[in-house]
């Protein structure tokens, strides 16, 4: 579905990724795991459009090496960034609205899409009217995901999605993702601190350190490294 | 009975400031820049208007096409000379505005030289009065022109998709981007839109002021003083705050005889320095939130 070979990234004259060799398959989860400055945001904001790149990508059987992020959507790549990037002073609504923008033509199918994202959380219903600013962390993320969930995504990129949130709420959060996972078939690509709670949903790992890969596999093999156990999930155990 | 009459006129004349500044806020809030050469491009377009006239158009007609002209010529200058600025500070910008003011003006200068010009009204000029009152319909339409302008980007901004794009795009550009929305030409059409006021305010306010280079100079003080006094963020300020200015411009000149007729250009400025001093959002401006 996803693949990138030999990719490198720069803000300016500092090299932030490189070399990297990473295959999404269809109806998977792969997590990616590192350390604070590993590379792993830059990773998706290259993967995404988002900032120019060496190497290449392949989308869905097509070179998007240098497709924008807006063009990136269309071909059915969301991307939930750090921070939720919802629009923080946009009603609920709006916002799962502005998640439609690539599907302006086809109104009767975006008005479903919004009676099942209401239905499927409630919460967001009550709070239609409100701004997501005056939501709690747990639900600005539910409503960013909501957002990326109303481009019809075939894969869905999510950075760090418990940044912020209590525990219970992450748990909740990641058993919404992996349903996502298991009843639609999507694909997601997921950058996450929370080792344990990703690699429990995940079916591919990749270990990020300085700007490239460390380590990859099957999620329950590298769950069993004893690197990434010392260094991600709190000793050797 | 006089004081009524200054009033109006000054409701008259204040709706061309908030012409103008309507233009300065869509372009502030999008690109979150002072556009300098706004009042330039109007008097350009309406240079545009004058010509066709000459050249044996019907006065609205010619109003119309240069209007059209307007809006290209907003989009064309995000297009080609703010967008390559994009990514330096917003002053590079800024002081790209002022070099378009001057290559306006001085193109203007150019082809139509500086010889104030006479502009005729889109309608032969009626006057009504009761009493010693006067209103013409040149005032009846400036004011009429400001209502459908007000009521247009309101409708566009809070009642259509393509209104919620644009303000998606002006108040977060990233993830805008991110949810497919062509960012770019949102804010082409926001220059372009700003283009449409500024010549629409050009075109209603040159039979008054007679048609030459340095037009809209004056024009533009008030317009930002209105802008800063409404808030540079806000549709509602730009329009509220372009009638306040033109009413106590008009009142200032009248009854306060320090200062008079001639000297009323002061009015904007201490209005600016005043607002700044005093609340620097503004009437309507958002008040910047610090996000600890």
């Amino acid at each position: 579905m996803l693949t990138c070979c030999r990719l490198g990234a720069s803000y300016g004259r500092a090299e932030v990724l490189r070399g990297i060799d990473l295959t999404v398959e269809p109806g998977q989860v792969s997590v990616v795991l590192g350390a604070n400055g590993a590379g792993k945001t830059t990773l998706l904001r290259a993967l995404s459009g988002m900032i120019p790149v060496s190497g290449a990508i392949r989308f869905a059987g097509e070179d998007v090496t240098r497709l924008t992020a807006p063009a990136m959507t269309r071909r059915g790549m969301a991307h939930v960034p750090q921070g939720r990037g919802t629009f923080s002073e946009f009603t609920v609504h709006e916002n799962l609205l502005l998640g439609a923008a690539t599907r302006r033509r086809r109104r009767a199918e975006v008005a479903e899409d919004l009676d099942r994202m209401y239905a499927t959380f409630p919460p967001l219903l009550e709070r239609r009217e409100q701004t997501a600013s005056t939501l709690s962390g747990g639900e600005q993320q539910m409503l960013a995901v909501c957002r990326a969930l109303m481009s019809r995504p075939r894969l869905l990129l999510l950075d760090e999605p418990s940044l912020g949130l209590a525990p219970q709420v992450t748990a909740k959060l990641f058993e919404t993702l992996g349903g996502l996972n298991r009843d639609l078939g999507m694909a997601l690509l997921v950058v996450e601190q929370n080792a344990a709670l990703a690699l429990e949903i995940a079916h591919y790992a990749v270990v990020l350190e300085t700007g490239r890969i460390v380590l990859e596999g099957e999620a329950d093999v590298v769950a069993r490294d004893d690197g990434l156990r010392a260094a991600y999930l709190g000793g050797g155990g | 009975m006089l004081f009524l009459q200054q009033i109006t006129d000054g409701v008259a004349t204040g709706a061309i400031y908030a012409s103008i500044g309507l233009a300065l806020v869509l372009i502030f809030r999008s690109t979150g820049i002072a556009n300098f050469a706004q009042g330039e491009m109007a008097m350009f377009s309406t240079f545009v208007a004058w010509q066709l006239i000459a050249w044996g158009l019907p006065v609205p007609v010619a109003a119309l096409v240069a209007v059209a002209f307007a809006f290209v010529v907003g989009a064309a200058t995000e297009r080609f000379v703010v967008r390559p600025a994009e990514g330096g500070s917003h002053l590079n910008t800024v002081i790209l505005t002022f070099g378009l003011y001057l290559v306006f003006n001085e193109f203007a200068a150019l082809i139509w030289h500086s010889t104030p010009l006479s502009f005729p009204t889109l309608a032969p000029e009626r006057v009504w009065s009761v009493g010693g009152w006067r209103m013409t319909s040149s005032m009846v339409v400036m004011v009429g022109a400001l209502v459908v302008e007000s009521l247009a980007v309101y409708l566009l901004l809070r009642r259509t998709t393509l209104g919620l794009w644009m303000r998606a795009s002006a108040a977060n550009p990233e993830s805008s981007a991110l949810v497919g929305i062509d960012v770019k030409r949102m804010l082409m059409l926001g220059w372009g839109l700003a283009g449409v006021f500024g010549a629409i305010a050009g075109i209603l306010i040159a039979p008054r002021v007679f048609l030459e280079p340095n037009m809209m100079s004056g024009i533009l003080l008030y317009a930002f003083a209105a802008v800063i006094l409404g808030g540079l963020d806000s549709v509602l300020g730009a329009v509220v705050g372009g009638v306040l200015i033109g009413v106590i411009e008009n009142l200032v000149g009248t009854y306060v005889t320090v200062i008079g007729p001639d000297l009323k250009v002061v009015v904007p400025l201490v209005v600016i320095v005043l607002v700044l001093m005093l609340r620097p959002a503004g009437l309507f401006g958002a008040v910047e939130r610090v996000r600890v």
